[in-house]
């Protein structure tokens, strides 16, 4: 499969925290500010890593949407 | 191999496995991650029996996260698990051809051709398990929202590479 069509930038693993080409990633959920959210596709076979993993950061993520929400409101 | 291509308005992965159990795994641990970003777009040629093989998947995810929240102290940690739980146990899903049904569902499964259907216009996840007519291909972009994810599993042709293609500004 030709690969020069697709565009190659790093992005940030929410599980290793390492820079990952966008070649070898997988979008998942959301930031707390909208934007995509990726984690290494190699990740995505480890079950209980990849599904632990995501929880703890949309957790994180959702209190950080509390927070602000909060912080408007004051 | 994972390809990934943010084209402008569309985020696309290409994921190739060698068989269909590979594809379900794939799937049911990528969907829970995506049911936070709004309703899902699954396209199978078999509807019924692809939902029930997720949701079998889904139900074992359950089971391991139900094992982990007991065995957890941490109260983080605790709350994320017991939120997913929550979330997992209320996602809706559906495989039936109804219009009522597949507007509610927050999952909807459903057979390419039957796309154009429905009434949803905008799905932030969309993920095709089968290949489907360059037609269908075009209506499942309508149906994708600016910056979506579309999930592909299956063959991904130079014709896919052209409608897309077309569309970009």
């Amino acid at each position: 499969m030709k690969t020069t069509v697709y565009t190659n930038r790093q992005v940030a693993c929410i599980i290793c925290r390492q820079p990952v080409l966008s070649t070898a990633a997988t979008a998942g959920s959301l930031y707390a500010d909208g934007s995509q959210a990726f984690a290494c596709s190699g990740h995505v076979t480890e079950r209980l890593v990849w599904n632990l993993a995501w929880i703890t950061f949309e957790t994180i993520e959702r209190h950080k949407q509390i927070r602000a929400a909060a912080e408007e409101v004051v | 191999m994972t390809h990934f291509s943010e084209r402008g308005h569309y985020y696309i992965e290409v994921r190739h496995f060698v068989n269909s159990g590979a594809v379900s795994f794939d799937l049911s641990q990528h969907l829970p991650r995506r049911i936070s970003v709004g309703p899902i777009l699954v396209i199978a040629e078999n509807p019924k029996i692809f939902l029930s093989v997720i949701k079998r998947r889904l139900v074992r995810l359950q089971i391991d996260i139900t094992r982990e929240s007991a065995r957890t102290m941490n109260h983080l940690k605790k709350e994320g698990l017991q939120y997913e739980l929550q979330r997992l146990e209320s996602t809706s899903f559906t495989a039936r051809g109804t219009d009522r049904a597949r507007a509610q569902a927050q999952v909807c499964f459903i057979q390419a051709e039957e796309v154009a259907t429905l009434s949803n216009d905008s799905y932030p996840t969309v993920y095709l398990t089968c290949t489907p007519s360059k037609q269908a291909f075009r209506t499942i972009l309508d149906k994708l929202e600016p910056l979506g994810l579309l999930v592909t599993y299956s063959k991904w042709g130079p014709e896919f590479e052209r409608i897309l293609g077309a569309r970009l500004p």
